[in-house]
C-alpha cells in the first residue's frame, strides 16, 4: 500500500467521527483535552460562540481572509443546509451585527428559524467551513492529538485501520506490521465483536474508535474477535502502544528495511515512495544507508499522492535534507514580513541524481518540495503539473482549545524569483497520456466492433483543462467520436483521463515510464563522469 | 601492581628532584589525552591534577602518576625518540618529557601563546605544532632547536577562529586544523606560515580528525544542529535538530582551496530515535577499516559493523574522550575523563576488555556532579546530545537553534557562551529569566525536551556553571588604540548596557534588529570575552566586531570613523 494510505485510511477512521452526534469528546493521551459537554438547548449558543472565536482566529491568522459578507454567507449556509431561498436574508441579518452578543443572539434566532430538530454539530462545522471556500478546516481537539501523532509518526493506537464494510460488526481492514494488534497474532480483516464487553453490534464506527479503541499509550483493551477459517472466537488482550507508520517506502510499498529499490535487479535505479511526516527525514537516511550499499546510482522519487495529514514544518525539513544549500522558498505572513528560508549543505543522497515524479494527486507540501529541489537543479520533474495551489497552512486552537483550524497563513514563494505556480514538470507526460488513452480507446472501439455514435456506447472521456482559470478542474462530456476527440486535442486540450480506473493508472504508467527513461539519461552521464574521475585520479 | 616494582619507582623518584610523583591521596585527574609508548604502556595526560599517568596496559595497572603541572590538554609520542611532548594549558607551556624506564622526567618547558590545547609531531620528530585556543594561533616549534630557545620558535601563525584538533600530513607537509566550537576548517603550510583555505562545514564540535588507513579520506567526529528544526519532542525524537557523525572528505578536496569539500563527503550518522549517541569524540580506524568511536555523552563506545551502522554499544566510564589503537591494532584504549579510569576495548569483537582506574577519587562536590550533568546526554530525549553539545567546554558553538526560550519558534537566535554566566543575569536573549536555576530548567525542559530536573541536579548544574570563567580575549590588540577605544565606549554610552564590571545590565534594549517574530529588545550580552563570540547579535549577523559598528551602526546616532571602529574593536578585544 502506498504511504499515504495508511493515514489516509487512519484518517477515514477520524472522518467517520464527523457522523457522531455532538457529545463528549474523548480524549487519547495522557495530555488529554478536556471533553466539552454540551447540553442540546444549550447547542445553539454554544455553536454561535464557537463560529465567533473561528471568525476571530481566521482573521488572525488567515493569510487572505474572505470578506465579512462571504463569512456570514457561510454561516447562514451552513444553518439552513444550503436551503438557498433564505439563506441572503439570514447573511444579511448576521452581517448587521455589531458585536459578538448581537451576533449569538442573531445565531441562535437562525438557528431555531432554520431547524426543526437538533443538528449535529460537526456536520454545521464541516458545512459552514466548505460554504467558506477559503481552505480552512475544523477537527474537534482529541481529533486533532491524533492528527498530530500522525503527522509525528507516533500515533498511539492498536495498529489497525478499522472499517464496518462486512456487516453490523466493525473489522479490522488491516493490520500494521510491528504493531500491539500484529504482536497479539490479529490478520487483516478480523472481525471485532465486543471491545472491553461492548458489543459493537450496529454501533457506529466512529463510537466504537473513539470511546472505546483509542486510549493512552500502555493502558489495554480486551478484544472479542469472531471466528474465522480454523480458528473459533477468542478474547486478546492488547496493550495500546506507539505505532510507527513508513511514510518512505520501496517497491510496490514494501519497507525500506526489505531493500525493494530497484525495477530492473541489474540496473542500479533506486525507486523510493516518499510521505512527508515528522519521521520522514530520518527514514531517508536510513533508506539512503541501504541503497548506498546496494550500489544505487540514480534515485525516483514518487511524490503522487496528497498530503493531507503532513504540516508544512515537515516538507522544510525533507526540502532542507534533500537540498545541499540555497535557497529553498519564501514565505510571507499576515504582517507582510518576507523570510527566506535557506538549507544548509548537508544533503541526503549526494551526487545521486535525482528524478521526482509528480501528478494531479500530488499534494501541497510535495509540490512545494518539488518545486524547491527543481530551482536548485536538484532534481528533474517528471509528471503531469500539480493542480494544487501551494499554501502554508497551520493550526490554531480556538474557542478555548475546543477545536482547531487549520488555515493558509502564508503565502509561499519559490527559491528561484523568475518563477512561480504551478509547478511545470521538466518532463511533462500529459500528452504522452493523452496519446496512450486515445490509443486504447481506439483499439477498444476496433476490438468491440461498435459504432462510436451508438447510443449504448458510454461516455468515455472527460477532459481536463489548463488551470489559469484557477479553478481546479472544468470536465465536459464528450461523445464516444475520436475523431472529435482528436480535433480537440490538437486544440491545445491540456490531458486526457479516461473516468474509469484504469485510465488513471494508464497515465501512471505513462509517467513511470518517462521517469525510468529520464534516469537512465542520468545514469549514463554518471558513468560518463565516473569515467572521467578514474582517468584523472592521480597515481 | 608489583610491589617491587613500585617501590623502585619511588626511590627513584625520590633521588630525582626534578620528578614529582603524585600522592596517592584521593584525587581527580580527568585524562583527557591518551598516547601509546609500546607494547604494554600508555600514558595519559590529566587535565585535572596537571598530571602524567604511566599505564602498564598489560598488568592492567597504574605504574606511576607524575605531577608535571599545571593543567594537561594533550601529550604525543615524538617519533624515534624516547620523548614526549605534552600541552600545559594553564601555564601555557609546552613540555619536554624524557621518558627513561618507567620514569617520565620533564626535560624543558617552553612558554608558547596563552592555553594551548593540542600537539602534533611530524613523523621525522622535526617539527612540533601546538594549537592555542583563545589565543587563536598555531604555533610551530623546531625540535631540533630546542636548547636554543629563541630558535626553537619558527612561527606563529594567527587565526580566524579557535583552534584545538589538528592533523598533520607529511606527505603533503599540511596542517589541518579543526575550530574547537563551531564549523570552521582550516589547512595550512607550517613550513611558510601561509593559511591556504578556511572552510566552513556544517559541522561543529569537531572532536577527532584522523587519517582513513587505506584511503585518502580524513575522517572526522562532529555533530550537526539544524537551524530550521525546533526544539520539540519530535523534532529532537527525529533526529531533526541534531544528529551526532562520523564524515569523511577526500584528502585531495581538502587540500585545494577551490574544491568544494563537501562534494564527495560522505557522511554515517551514530545513533538514532530512541538510541541517541550524544557527543561523539574520539575515534580509532583498524587497518581493515573498522571504526569505534567514544561518545562521551552515553558513555559508551559505538562499534561500526562494516556497513555504516553503529548498532553495537559498548559501556565505559563516564565521559570517554580521547581514543588510541593499540601496538596490535585490534585494541583501542579510551580514557574516561569524569571516572579518572581508561577502558580497553576489542574492537573486532565489540567487547570491553578491562577498565583501569588511575586511582582513587575524592567524593563529589555540587560542582563535580554539576559538571557530569552538564556533560551527559541523559538530559535530553534519548541522549541525542548534552548541554555540552550547543554549549562546547562550557562556551558555545556559534550557531543558531530554534528553541522556545524567546517564546517563538522560527526565530532561531544564536547559541550563548556559558563562560562567566554566573554573574549576567538575567538569561536569554529576551532577558525572560531572571535567576541561572529558572534558565538551567528551561532549557533542559524544553530545549533539551529532557525530564525535569530536580532540585539538587538544578543546584548542582547552578555551582558548576558559576565556577565557569569569563572567557579570555583573543589578545590581539594595539595598547593604544584599545585605551583610545575604552574612552570611545563611555562616550558613545556604550556602558548605558554594557555596564562594567559584566559589561551587561538587567534591562531589555530596542536594538532595532528584528527576530522573525518583531522582536527587537534584548538584554544585552555581556561583553567579557566578547572577541571570542563571533557572529554577533541575535542571529549572528554580523560576522565580526567591525562589523557591528561599520555595517550595522549598533546603537550609534552617526556613522564612525573608520579609525574610531578600529580603536573600538581594538578595545573589546581586550575584554
Amino acid at each position: 500500500m502506498r504511504a499515504s494510505n495508511w493515514s489516509g485510511l487512519a484518517i477515514l477512521a477520524i472522518a467517520a467521527m464527523a457522523t457522531l452526534q455532538c457529545g463528549p469528546v474523548l480524549a487519547n493521551d495522557e495530555e488529554s483535552t478536556k471533553p466539552t459537554i454540551v447540553l442540546d438547548h444549550e447547542l445553539p449558543s454554544h455553536l454561535a460562540a464557537v463560529t465567533w472565536s473561528l471568525f476571530e482566529t481566521i482573521d488572525q491568522h488567515h493569510i487572505s481572509p474572505p470578506s465579512r459578507e462571504t463569512l456570514m454567507t457561510a454561516v447562514a449556509n451552513a444553518a439552513y443546509q444550503g436551503d438557498r431561498k433564505h439563506v441572503q436574508v439570514a447573511a444579511a441579518k448576521l452581517l448587521a451585527c455589531q458585536s459578538q452578543a448581537e451576533f449569538i443572539s442573531a445565531f441562535v434566532d437562525l438557528w431555531q428559524l432554520s431547524h426543526s430538530k437538533v443538528r449535529p454539530a460537526n456536520s454545521y462545522l464541516s458545512l459552514l467551513t466548505t460554504s467558506m471556500a477559503s481552505r480552512v478546516s475544523i477537527v474537534p481537539a482529541a481529533e486533532y492529538v491524533v492528527q498530530e501523532q500522525l503527522q509525528n509518526n507516533r500515533y498511539v493506537g492498536l495498529g489497525v485501520t478499522v472499517g464496518n464494510d462486512h456487516g453490523p460488526n466493525i473489522s479490522f481492514a488491516t493490520i500494521v506490521p510491528g504493531g500491539a494488534a500484529d504482536r497479539g497474532g490479529l490478520v487483516n480483516g478480523e472481525t471485532v465483536l465486543e471491545v472491553d464487553g461492548h458489543d459493537t453490534t450496529n454501533v457506529p464506527l466512529g463510537e466504537v474508535i473513539s470511546k472505546w479503541l483509542r486510549g493512552p499509550k500502555g493502558t489495554q483493551v480486551t478484544l472479542k474477535l469472531a471466528s474465522r477459517e480454523n480458528l473459533a472466537a477468542r478474547e486478546v488482550i492488547l496493550t495500546r502502544s506507539v505505532v510507527r507508520i513508513d511514510s518512505v517506502r520501496g517497491r510496490n510499498g514494501s519497507s525500506v528495511s526489505q531493500g525493494n529499490f530497484r525495477d530492473q535487479p541489474s540496473v542500479p535505479i533506486g525507486y523510493l515512495e516518499v510521505g512527508i511526516k515528522g519521521s520522514t527525514l530520518q527514514e531517508l537516511r536510513d533508506a539512503e544507508i541501504r541503497m548506498r550499499a546496494d550500489g544505487i546510482r540514480v534515485l525516483i522519487l514518487d511524490f503522487r499522492f496528497g498530503d493531507s495529514s503532513s504540516i508544512f514544518h515537515h516538507a522544510r525539513l525533507v526540502a532542507d535534507g534533500l537540498l545541499d544549500g540555497g535557497p529553498m522558498w519564501s514565505w510571507q505572513d499576515r504582517s507582510g514580513e518576507w523570510h527566506v528560508e535557506v538549507a544548509d549543505r548537508e544533503c541526503l543522497f549526494r551526487d545521486i541524481p535525482l528524478v521526482i515524479m509528480v501528478n494531479q494527486h500530488s499534494g501541497s507540501l510535495h509540490t512545494a518540495v518539488a518545486a524547491a529541489l527543481q530551482d536548485a537543479g536538484r532534481a528533474t520533474i517528471v509528471g503531469v503539473k500539480p493542480e494544487e495551489a501551494v499554501v502554508v497552512l497551520n493550526s490554531y486552537p480556538f474557542a478555548n482549545g475546543e477545536y482547531y483550524a487549520t488555515l493558509p497563513s502564508a503565502k509561499l514563494v519559490r527559491g528561484r524569483t523568475d518563477r512561480s505556480w504551478p509547478l511545470i514538470p521538466d518532463h511533462p507526460t500529459e500528452d504522452a497520456a493523452a496519446a496512450a488513452v486515445l490509443k486504447t480507446a481506439a483499439d477498444r472501439f476496433a476490438a468491440k466492433g461498435v459504432s462510436p455514435t451508438s447510443p449504448s456506447v458510454p461516455n468515455l472521456f472527460y477532459i481536463r483543462r489548463g488551470v489559469e482559470s484557477g479553478s481546479s478542474s472544468v470536465s465536459a462530456l464528450f461523445p464516444a467520436n475520436l475523431q472529435e476527440v482528436e480535433v480537440l486535442t490538437r486544440l491545445g486540450v491540456r490531458s486526457l483521463t479516461r473516468v474509469s480506473p484504469s485510465g488513471n493508472i494508464q497515465s501512471r504508467e505513462v509517467e513511470n515510464e518517462t521517469a525510468r527513461k529520464i534516469a537512465m539519461q542520468l545514469l549514463e552521464n554518471v558513468y560518463k563522469q565516473d569515467q572521467e574521475i578514474n582517468r584523472s585520479v592521480p597515481e | 601492581m608489583n610491589l617491587l616494582r613500585r617501590i623502585i619507582v619511588i626511590f627513584a623518584v625520590a633521588c630525582a628532584s626534578r620528578i614529582a610523583v603524585a600522592e596517592d591521596a584521593a584525587h581527580f585527574r580527568q585524562p583527557v589525552a591518551i598516547v601509546v609508548i609500546d607494547d604494554d604502556r600508555i600514558v595519559t595526560a590529566n587535565q585535572r591534577s596537571g598530571s602524567l599517568t604511566l599505564i602498564d596496559q598489560s598488568r592492567k595497572d597504574v605504574v606511576a602518576e607524575f605531577s608535571v603541572e599545571r593543567s594537561l590538554s594533550d601529550v604525543v609520542r615524538v617519533p624515534g625518540q624516547p620523548l614526549l611532548l605534552v600541552t600545559d594549558q594553564a601555564n601555557h607551556q609546552l613540555i619536554v618529557i624524557q621518558i627513561t624506564g618507567d620514569l617520565l622526567v620533564p626535560q624543558q618547558r617552553l612558554t608558547v601563546s596563552p592555553y594551548p590545547m593540542s600537539v602534533r609531531v611530524s613523523a621525522d620528530g622535526n617539527r612540533a605544532f601546538v594549537a592555542s585556543l583563545w589565543s587563536r594561533t598555531i604555533t610551530v616549534v623546531d625540535l631540533k632547536s630546542l636548547d636554543k630557545a629563541e630558535q626553537a620558535f619558527v612561527r606563529t601563525i594567527p587565526l580566524s577562529f579557535a583552534p584545538k584538533e589538528q592533523l598533520y600530513l607529511d606527505s603533503a607537509k599540511k596542517l589541518i586544523v579543526a575550530d574547537a566550537f563551531g564549523s570552521k576548517l582550516a589547512v595550512l603550510d607550517p613550513d611558510t606560515g601561509i593559511v591556504d583555505s578556511v572552510r566552513e562545514l556544517p559541522a561543529h564540535s569537531i572532536r577527532q580528525l584522523r587519517l582513513h588507513p587505506t584511503k585518502p579520506r580524513l575522517m572526522m567526529s562532529h555533530q550537526m544542529l539544524s537551524r530550521l528544526a525546533h526544539t520539540t519532542f519530535d523534532d529532537v525524537h527525529w533526529g531533526g535538530l541534531m544528529v551526532n557523525c562520523l564524515r569523511s572528505l577526500p584528502l585531495a578536496d581538502v587540500l585545494n582551496p577551490k574544491a568544494d569539500l563537501l562534494k564527495q563527503s560522505q557522511l554515517d550518522y551514530l545513533g538514532g530515535p530512541e538510541q541517541g549517541a550524544g557527543d561523539p569524540a574520539g575515534f580509532v580506524i583498524t587497518s581493515t577499516g573498522l571504526i569505534a568511536v567514544a561518545l562521551s555523552g552515553t558513555d559508551e563506545i559505538a562499534v561500526d559493523d562494516g556497513n555504516h551502522l553503529y548498532a553495537k554499544r559498548i559501556k565505559t566510564g563516564s565521559r570517554p574522550t580521547a581514543m588510541v589503537l593499540d601496538t596490535t591494532g585490534s585494541r583501542a584504549f579510551v580514557v574516561n575523563t569524569l571516572s579518572d579510569s581508561v577502558t580497553i576495548i576489542d574492537i573486532q569483537h565489540r567487547t570491553s576488555l578491562a577498565t583501569i582506574s588511575l586511582g582513587a577519587t575524592p567524593d563529589l562536590t555540587a560542582a563535580d556532579r554539576g559538571e557530569r550533568l552538564f556533560h551527559s546526554a541523559s538530559l535530553s530525549h534519548d541522549r541525542w546530545f548534552s548541554c555540552a553539545s550547543c554549549h562546547v567546554d562550557g562556551h558555545s558553538n556559534g550557531l543558531l537553534n530554534d528553541n522556545f526560550t524567546d517564546e517563538s519558534f522560527g526565530t532561531a537566535k544564536r547559541v550563548l557562551s556559558l563562560k562567566g554566566v554566573g554573574d549576567t543575569a538575567p538569561y536569554a536573549w529576551s532577558g525572560r529569566f531572571t535567576t541561572l536555576a529558572e534558565q538551567i530548567q528551561h532549557s533542559v525542559k524544553s530545549t533539551m525536551q529532557g525530564d525535569e530536573l530536580s532540585e539538587e541536579q538544578t543546584g548542582d548544574l547552578e555551582v558548576y556553571l558559576r565556577t565557569l570563567p569569563p572567557a579570555p580575549p583573543t589578545g590581539a590588540m594595539d595598547q593604544s588604540a584599545s585605551e583610545r577605544g575604552a574612552r570611545l565606549f563611555v562616550r558613545l554610552d556604550c556602558n548605558r548596557c554594557h555596564t562594567q564590571p559584566a559589561y551587561t545590565s538587567a534591562r531589555t534594549a530596542d536594538v532595532k534588529l528584528k527576530d522573525e517574530q518583531g522582536l527587537s529588545k534584548f538584554n544585552p550580552p555581556s561583553l567579557r570575552g566578547v572577541s571570542q563570540n563571533g557572529p554577533y547579535f541575535h542571529d549572528g549577523r554580523a560576522e565580526t566586531l567591525s562589523d557591528v559598528f561599520s555595517k550595522f551602526q549598533h546603537q550609534l546616532e552617526s556613522k564612525l570613523t573608520d579609525d574610531e571602529v578600529r580603536d573600538l574593536v581594538a578595545y573589546l578585544n581586550s575584554l
